[in-house]
């Protein structure tokens, strides 16, 4: 969109590329990270993804353990059969959806902002479906039997998948989810892999980039099938931003149980997930520029835009919670009003507040400018968000089941070190991946932000 | 104002709804309104005919109201987000969120029949479960609520509207940047009443019943409408010709994807609200599909589906269809009539339990609050011009093209 000519400085935006940087810098940024010889790798970074194998050391430990022992390693009993497990999967899943999100619909609404955060967030968007995907897979107990009941795969068994069941529609979101994010991730490499084959001084480099770019020579019909390609898979995209975590609500809510069912959950879960979607991106967004130098292209107005949206997700978040406080109250259900006083005043009561805490308040402190653009507050702010959506599935999941219809069967949950080092792991497994995307991968669409610079702008002079 | 904007401004033609046009239109709607109006609370005076007209005055109060609330979401909306592309439709809405003061003067027929229109307040007031929420469901509390709610919209829409025209004099950018910065606050405060209106008005006709994402899909159903009343004043003032250079192609292709946006939207709040309760079949819940779903019922039902959804959803679907003059018009005039259809589908079944039964009260009743719309808006339009001509981003929006 060209610029209103006479418009006053008090509404114009800021740029969203550092005023003055040229191509040839946003390009020799971005590569650095990746062209850095392998004996010249920086410090930091052999730290940072030494921590992250000895984390993903640990997963497999555990993986290995849980395999042979059986399930009975965690926490979970009766009547708390789903716990840490699930709380993790939903929290993984959860974090997934700002990398589609500003992938998809920031795209469709025409959001420029998001060039320089949509490859980094992509990324996480793919890492973290894997890690979410151990979970209800290694709840099973044994997976390679459990393909049977979540795949439709003809066999002797007389096993079947139960089309009914909400978790069997979970199979096909989540795995239609990750195809498709991952495609998408993809296509918008393509013309970034190019770039790197062509920068790449040795023969090895330029083999494997070339592979990966699949013949770009960024004519002007390729450039025309990308953006084409790029338009549908961003429509396609946009109902599985949805979709997805309306589906993981529905294993809750399909249910008759008080605190699980009820009618808000599908937009309540999708408002969570893309909260804590940027939550998450702005963690380590926040580390990476600073790390990688990267101020100049990340520059303050995004980080701002993403602080916007996490207000905005945080107070949708807040609002269902009031929702289901005040009809839990409304619909004159004993039971749910139950539900609804022990979670807040029963034994859990320490794990609502902290939720509430972080995720409804914490947030409105984003209503102020100064506050929306302070690194420090945002990356502090951002923390509380990754914590209190956890604690929300967390509050979701166990408090609504520890204390069922007969209090004789009533139950507390702990969690065994078990629970711990399965999450610490997938946190290890997430973040080996995701170092080596920081050093292998470019971590901004080069292409895209340099569409977004004003020389970019086929009427950058007419306005002067 | 710069030279250039200016020549601009003279090349759109005339920028007011003619005074004999607006003169005509609007004595006519405010005359069939004022006798729609004056036929269906005469009728509520009426032993036999008061149930009747109540709700025939509910769905018609519910559906201008819902039009009205809904052009200053948009209007905010625009501001929050600092939207370029839509400088040019804006005017005309805040023209529609104008009207909203005028809201409070149709809820008083409501006010003074609480008891004959809200079960709670009347035959059912002593049931077991409805007692047990008569902290929230009463009638002062209920009044008090509808002041607070129409205060703030009306407020807020006249706020909005008084605001922008005073631009149109001064130009001055801070004026714009104070309703940028009220806008965030007032969304917020806007949502929370919208969504309590939604509970106090429609879903407490049936006191025993709840659902957490009402308030939700009533926001769905408001979007849907008001951005399809916003292309159907669009191209009736074309007809008239006016703002043909100023709300082009390029426009109404950006409305078009946003009523697509909010059709599937609808259709994912109305389906989440209806399996959840389908699936889990828990009594109190289900009842009140069930309701809908008894004799003629059914077929609503399903024709809600239709115009909801089935047809706008592939009608709209196309790049083409959302720049064609012919079938985003007719999108729009479905999805009113789907609005309509889901404002009657949502109330009448407490009133006649055994399926559809219309009534003249729902046509004069719908006459009567559409007709002081109309002429309410139709008077303005020849007030005040239709374009924000000193906003600073109308020179670019009038050059929008989507990419």
């Amino acid at each position: 969109m060209s610029s209103a000519a006479p418009s006053p400085t008090v509404l114009q935006p800021e740029p969203l590329v550092k005023p003055g940087v040229s191509l040839h810098e946003i390009t020799e940024a971005i590569c650095a990270p990746v062209e850095t010889e392998l004996r010249k790798t920086p410090l930091g970074w052999i730290i940072g993804f030494g921590v992250s194998l000895a984390f993903l050391g640990i997963y497999l430990v555990t993986v290995v353990y849980l395999l042979w022992k059986g399930i009975g390693i965690w926490g979970n009993n009766q009547p708390v059969g789903w716990a840490w497990d699930i709380t993790n999967f939903v929290w993984w899943i959860g974090i997934g959806h700002a990398g589609t999100l500003i992938s998809a619909i920031l795209f469709l609404f025409r959001q420029k902002w998001r060039t320089s955060i949509n490859r980094f967030s992509e990324a996480m968007t793919i890492f973290a479906v894997l890690c979410a995907l151990q979970f209800p897979l290694l709840h099973t107990g044994r997976p390679w039997v459990a393909i049977y009941w979540l795949l439709p795969l003809p066999n002797s068994m007389s096993i079947w998948p139960n089309f009914r069941s909400p978790l069997v529609w979970d199979v096909f979101a989540v795995s239609t989810y990750f195809t498709v994010s991952l495609l998408f991730w993809y296509v918008g490499l393509i013309p970034d892999l190019a770039t790197l084959r062509d920068r790449a001084r040795t023969r090895a480099r330029a083999i494997v980039y070339g592979v990966l770019a699949m013949g770009w020579r960024g004519s002007n019909r390729h450039w025309q099938h990308y953006e084409k390609a790029y338009l549908i898979l961003a429509g396609l995209s946009t109902p599985l931003v949805l979709s997805v975590h309306s589906i993981v609500s529905f294993d809750f809510s399909t249910s008759v149980l008080p605190g699980w069912h009820t009618t808000i959950f599908p937009p309540y879960f999708v408002a969570g997930a893309v909260f804590s979607g940027f939550g998450l991106v702005m963690t380590l967004m926040v580390l990476a520029r600073q790390y990688f130098g990267l101020r100049h292209l990340v520059t303050m107005r995004v980080l701002e835009n993403m602080n916007k949206i996490m207000l905005v997700t945080g107070t949708m978040v807040g609002y269902a919670y009031a929702m289901e406080a005040f009809i839990a109250w409304y619909g004159g259900s004993i039971y749910e009003r139950f539900t609804f006083a022990n979670r807040m005043f029963g034994p859990y009561w320490w794990a609502y507040w902290t939720m509430v805490s972080c995720n409804v308040i914490s947030p409105q402190l984003f209503w102020f400018r100064r506050i929306r653009r302070s690194i420090p507050a945002m990356f502090i702010i951002s923390i509380f968000v990754n914590i209190g959506m956890w604690f929300e599935r967390f509050v979701i999941i166990v408090t609504s089941l520890h204390r069922d219809f007969v209090p004789g069967s009533w139950g507390y949950f702990r969690p065994t070190l078990f629970d711990v080092s399965m999450f610490l792991g997938t946190l290890g497994l997430f973040f080996t991946l995701f170092m080596l995307f920081l050093r292998f991968l470019p971590m901004i669409a080069m292409a895209e932000l340099k569409g977004v610079t004003p020389h970019a702008d086929p009427h950058a002079k007419e306005h002067g | 104002m710069s030279a250039q904007t200016h020549d601009k401004l003279a090349e759109l033609g005339p920028l007011r709804l003619g005074k004999d046009t607006a003169g005509r239109v609007s004595i006519l709607s405010l005359g069939a309104g004022a006798l729609g109006l004056i036929l269906t609370v005469g009728a509520m005076l009426s032993e036999e005919l008061r149930d009747q007209a109540l709700h025939s005055y509910l769905v018609a109060f519910l559906f201008v109201a819902t039009l009205a609330v809904g052009s200053l979401f948009f209007v905010m909306l625009q501001h929050l987000v600092g939207a370029v592309w839509s400088v040019t439709v804006r005017r005309v809405a805040e023209i529609a969120a104008s009207t909203l003061p005028l809201l409070a003067l149709l809820f008083v027929p409501i006010a003074f029949q609480v008891g004959h229109l809200y079960p709670w307040a009347g035959h059912a007031a002593h049931e077991p479960l409805v007692e047990a929420k008569a902290g929230y469901l009463n009638t002062p509390f209920f009044l008090v609520r509808a002041v607070l709610y129409l205060l703030l919209w009306g407020g807020l829409g006249w706020f909005y509207y008084s605001r922008s025209v005073q631009l149109d004099a001064s130009g001055d950018p801070l004026l714009l940047l104070r309703l940028r910065r009220l806008s965030a606050p007032a969304i917020l405060l806007w949502a929370i009443a919208v969504t309590f209106a939604g509970f106090d008005w429609i879903m407490s006709l049936a006191p025993e019943w709840y659902s957490t994402i009402f308030g939700v899909y009533v926001f769905a159903g408001t979007m849907t409408s008001t951005l399809s009343m916003l292309v159907l004043m669009a191209v009736l003032l074309a007809r008239q010709g006016l703002l043909r250079e100023a709300i082009t192609t390029e426009h109404y292709h950006d409305l078009g994807k946003l009523m697509f946006g909010f059709v599937v939207f609808w259709t994912y709040i109305a389906y989440s609200q209806f399996m959840l309760i389908w699936y889990s079949n828990i009594p109190e819940e289900t009842r009140w599909f069930a309701d809908r779903w008894v004799g003629s019922w059914a077929s609503l039902s399903v024709l809600l589906i239709f115009l909801q959804f089935v047809i706008p959803f592939f009608g709209l679907l196309s790049r083409n269809a959302k720049r064609s003059p012919v079938i985003l018009p007719v999108m729009a005039g479905i999805l009113l009539v789907g609005h309509l259809v889901d404002l009657h589908w949502l109330v009448m079944p407490q009133l006649h339990r055994h399926g559809v039964s219309l009534h003249w009260l729902d046509v004069t009743a719908l006459v009567g609050t559409c007709g002081l719309f109309v002429g309410v808006v139709a008077r303005r339009m020849s007030q005040v011009p239709l374009l924000p001509v000193q906003d600073p981003f109308l020179p670019a929006s009038l050059e929008f093209e989507n990419a």
